[in-house]
């Protein structure tokens, strides 16, 4: 019997011979070039930030039957194949007749994939074990592997092994049975889920359309400022019966992040659009308009979900943000405000933990605000002069204050300025509104308005500090732009909330050096808005494209801004390796 | 539409406070008219009657406010909700929010209320407490103070003494700073009278409890905030500074004591210039645990450049 061992082997084969080649080898993508070779043999026992194979679940709707690829147990069509990871087992071509061989997969994962076997240009599913017989060792096999569903939670962490055996002869009929000849296992992991962050490569821009006079500026924003910098803009049409009522919070109702597959061109994607504001309707747009070839669609919460006891606001998507990469963090690292006692979907959560590359998530605490957002509180931007290339926006309310005082102090006079003028907030109880109008004067005696800046500042520097401690920023890496808060009173027993008295300009949407920002509607002097030209200063210092849009009346009165009024399909960079985090 | 979306959004925010709304109401704690002394019964009894005969439509829109809000689902069914559309008619809900409260005693203990789960009773009561205080106006003060004293849940009495606190007279004072409930807590951190920092000061200092220091702690560093003290109208009150430093002192004190973050958040939030001094003070005085504790809070305050 010759038992052979490949050279620079591992302990994913067994041999003993060190001078020859393996009779065959088991070939995965293990150095992540697309290409199956010998080169990808080193190693391939083991998956690492180095090496190691990829596959993707297969949940997207290439054929476009309504159902995922992988609902079948077929490969639907050539756009399916490409989701399709590679495995080959090299021709023996010395097999003695009676070789024979199996491969196997591993217990834990048996369950999560689907194998294919090539014939010609034809693939049918195979289970295993799967034998292999003396033609087959001879000519050598094709499979491909198809992950079934999306990793949900901590009892399967992706990994797969397969092992193959091969024996150089059948057992005679009582003898004992014959040792095999070689056994080589290779490891894949299937590829997260990764949610692309703000100054990655813009792929469309989201709005939608409720039909509103109010919603026009904003839509025209998107409109004009994607088609300066030619990208796509998708208007949702917000008045589709099937999403039950019109939702102009664009941000909240789905997110759509990607898995790639290291392929011969490069990363090859799959969308993959989360429907999310459990349970309510505007999340079928994902399914509706996202779903299809090369985007997946899922909706990670249980049937039983209750929007009054489980994670409620904090469950959309304005609260699901990715700090971009940094040291340890290729792809960047999930953003998700909550506390112990107001904290995302279990369900949901753990669905983002098993994505294993942008994690673990980073957890700050946003109990002090009314929605909860992560948004509401903290932008990432792109800076090109930045050794990171992005900097962190962070509201700075306190200087806000300090603006509207020192223009006070300036000239008495200015306390007659007025902010928010001709803007009115609604009445919740008939619909109808009422002036939002207040003089410089006013604010700075509004006693609730002095603490509830206080408050927001604390809680600034506390995220600043949370982000330097957990991110390893510096100060220098962040920008901090001039917003007033207020408090909600109806709280009747717990502490006061509070969200953005003056629009928010951190809530801001970026594409391609562009920034779509709030405009704040802040006391005019000497025809200069005291607030909007401070953030208008700062992010044009960046480098950024600003234009502000009246989104008072359809966002800002209701809680939110130009951020939660928008959304983006982004894609990784293509120098991005997601699998070189250090987890 | 723009109507209607406005409700769409406020049901998530709705959604949110109902949450808060729920966990503080004890089960079978059922709302009872408020009690009244002989005296302030016949003056608000005079002034609901003019109000009734003057205009009886925002009676009328009360009892319609509440009866739409009972009839929502109850899962949409949040106090929230109603306290601010009983809000929205401003000053003319005076007189019909005291007599649902406390004059015609009807609307709680029968009438709108009768029958209902005590729960939801409870949620009603809440809204209309919370939203005649709201209202700022001295007639409401009796039905507050009422609602504050009785044995009604923590959550009515809550709102109650935030009412009280948005004036905070001397009746108002003397009644907050003769409990230490989490009720009178939250009504000393909204009246601003140094009697009020130093009742809640030594509130702090006595306990041991990290879950009760932290609300203490929150309501000492509102009351004491250094925009709230630095704005034009209380710049030269010269109960700022005493009230600041009494709370400084007792945050700094209570940030040596407690891992929770409320302590050194308040601290934050008061912004004392001397801040960096007492913790240097109390650091001399305190032991390892508190030392660190003293570290990590000096680390975290900025102070005005």
């Amino acid at each position: 019997m010759l038992l052979l061992v490949s050279p620079g082997c591992d302990d994913s084969t067994e041999g003993s011979e060190a001078d020859a080649g393996p009779v065959v080898y088991l070939l995965v993508d293990t150095n992540r070039d697309g290409v199956l070779s010998t080169d990808d043999d080193p190693g391939k026992g083991a998956w690492s930030a180095e090496r190691g194979a990829v596959f993707l679940a297969n949940i997207d709707d290439d054929d476009e039957d309504g159902d995922d690829d992988a609902s079948d147990d077929d490969v639907d069509g050539e756009a399916d194949e490409l989701d399709l990871a590679r495995v080959e087992i090299t021709p023996w071509l010395e097999a003695p007749e009676g070789a024979h061989g199996t491969l196997e997969i591993d217990e834990a994962a048996g369950d999560r994939i689907r194998m294919f076997r090539q014939d010609g240009t034809a693939w049918s599913e195979v289970e295993a074990p799967i034998a292999l017989d003396a033609a087959a060792l001879l000519a050598g096999t094709a499979f491909a592997i198809e992950g079934l569903g999306m990793m949900e939670d901590d009892e399967w962490d992706g990994r797969v092994t397969l092992t193959l055996t091969v024996h150089e002869a059948a057992a005679k009929a009582g003898e004992k049975p014959v040792a095999p000849i070689l056994v080589q296992s290779a490891v894949l992991r299937q590829a997260p889920m990764v949610i692309p962050w703000n100054t990655a490569p813009t792929l469309r821009v989201f709005v939608s359309d409720i039909n509103s006079f109010a919603g026009a500026p904003l839509i025209g924003a998107i409109d004009n400022a994607t088609a300066d910098v030619d990208i796509e803009s998708f208007i949702i049409d917000a008045l589709d019966p099937d999403y039950v009522f019109p939702d102009q919070w664009t941000q909240d109702f789905f997110e759509i992040g990607a898995s790639y597959l290291p392929s011969e061109g490069g990363l090859h994607r799959m969308g993959v659009g989360i429907r999310l504001k459990p349970p309510q309707g505007s999340g079928f747009f994902v399914d509706k308009e996202i779903y299809g070839p090369d985007y997946a669609a899922i909706y990670p919460f249980p049937n039983s979900y209750d929007p009054f006891l489980d994670g409620s606001s904090l469950d959309y998507g304005g609260n699901l943000e990715v700090v971009p990469p940094h040291d340890g963090y290729p792809v960047g690292r999930l953003l998700v405000g909550s506390t112990p006692a107001r904290h995302a979907d279990p369900t949901f959560f753990a669905m983002l933990e098993a994505q294993y590359a942008q994690g673990p998530v980073l957890e700050p605490d946003t109990e002090w605000l009314i929605v909860g957002h992560i948004d509401e509180v903290v932008s990432f931007v792109a800076d090109p002069s930045s050794p990171r290339g992005w900097r962190a926006l962070l509201q700075a309310p306190r200087e806000a204050w300090d603006l509207l005082q020192a223009a006070v102090n300036a000239d008495p006079a200015a306390a007659d300025l007025v902010l928010f003028d001709n803007k009115a907030w609604i009445d919740f109880s008939t619909g109808f509104p009422y002036s939002a109008e207040r003089t410089i004067g006013q604010v700075l005696a509004d006693a609730d308005l002095a603490v509830a800046q206080d408050v927001a500042q604390a809680r600034a520097d506390e995220l600043r500090e949370f982000l330097k401690d957990e991110v390893g920023l510096t100060d220098e890496d962040f920008v901090e732009l001039p917003l007033l808060w207020w408090t909600f009173a109806a709280s009747p027993s717990g502490g006061l909330r509070h969200v953005a008295y003056s629009p928010s300009v951190v809530n801001l949407l970026t594409f391609n050096g562009v920034a779509i920002v709030s405009s704040v509607f802040g006391p005019v002097q000497s025809g200069q808005d005291i607030l909007e030209q401070v953030t208008r200063q700062r992010l044009e210092a960046l480098g950024l494209d600003v234009r502000f849009v009246d989104v008072w009346d359809l966002y800002h009165r209701l809680d939110g801004g130009v951020h939660c009024g928008s959304n983006v399909d982004r894609t990784l960079p293509p120098e991005a390796a997601w699998w070189e985090m250090s987890r | 539409m723009v109507g209607d979306v406005a409700m769409k959004r406020f049901f998530v925010r709705a959604a949110l406070l109902g949450l808060t709304l729920a966990g503080a109401l004890p089960a079978g704690a059922a709302g009872q008219a408020v009690t009244l002394g002989d005296d302030d019964r016949r003056t608000l009894e005079t002034v609901v009657q003019k109000a009734r005969a003057a205009d009886v439509r925002p009676f009328a829109t009360l009892e319609r406010v509440v009866k739409d809000w009972l009839v929502l689902p109850p899962g949409r069914r949040h106090g929230a909700l109603l306290s601010m559309q009983l809000q929205a008619m401003g000053s003319a809900g005076l007189a019909p929010l005291i007599d649902a409260l406390a004059i015609g005693g009807g609307e709680l203990d029968g009438g709108l209320c009768g029958g209902l789960d005590p729960r939801v009773r409870q949620a009603v009561e809440v809204a209309l407490v919370e939203a005649l205080g709201n209202l700022d106006d001295a007639r409401a003060r009796p039905v507050l103070l009422g609602a504050f004293t009785e044995g009604r849940s923590p959550a009515v009495r809550a709102v109650a003494a935030r009412g009280m606190s948005r004036t905070c007279d001397d009746a108002a004072l003397g009644l907050l700073l003769a409990r230490s409930s989490d009720a009178a807590v939250e009504g000393l951190g909204r009246c601003l009278r140094p009697e009020a920092a130093e009742r809640l000061a030594a509130l702090l200092g006595e306990t041991h409890d990290e879950n009760r220091a932290g609300p203490i702690a929150a309501a000492l560093g509102r009351l004491a905030s250094d925009l709230l003290w630095s704005a034009p109208p209380r710049r030269d009150d010269p109960a700022g500074p005493r009230i600041r430093l009494v709370a400084a002192r007792a945050l700094v004190a209570a940030s040596a004591r407690f891992d929770d973050d409320e302590p050194v958040r308040s601290l934050a939030i008061v912004r004392h210039p001397d801040t960096l001094a007492l913790i240097d003070e109390a650091h001399r005085a305190a032991d390892a645990a508190g030392r660190s504790r003293l570290d990590r809070a000096k680390s975290r305050i900025r102070l005005p450049r």
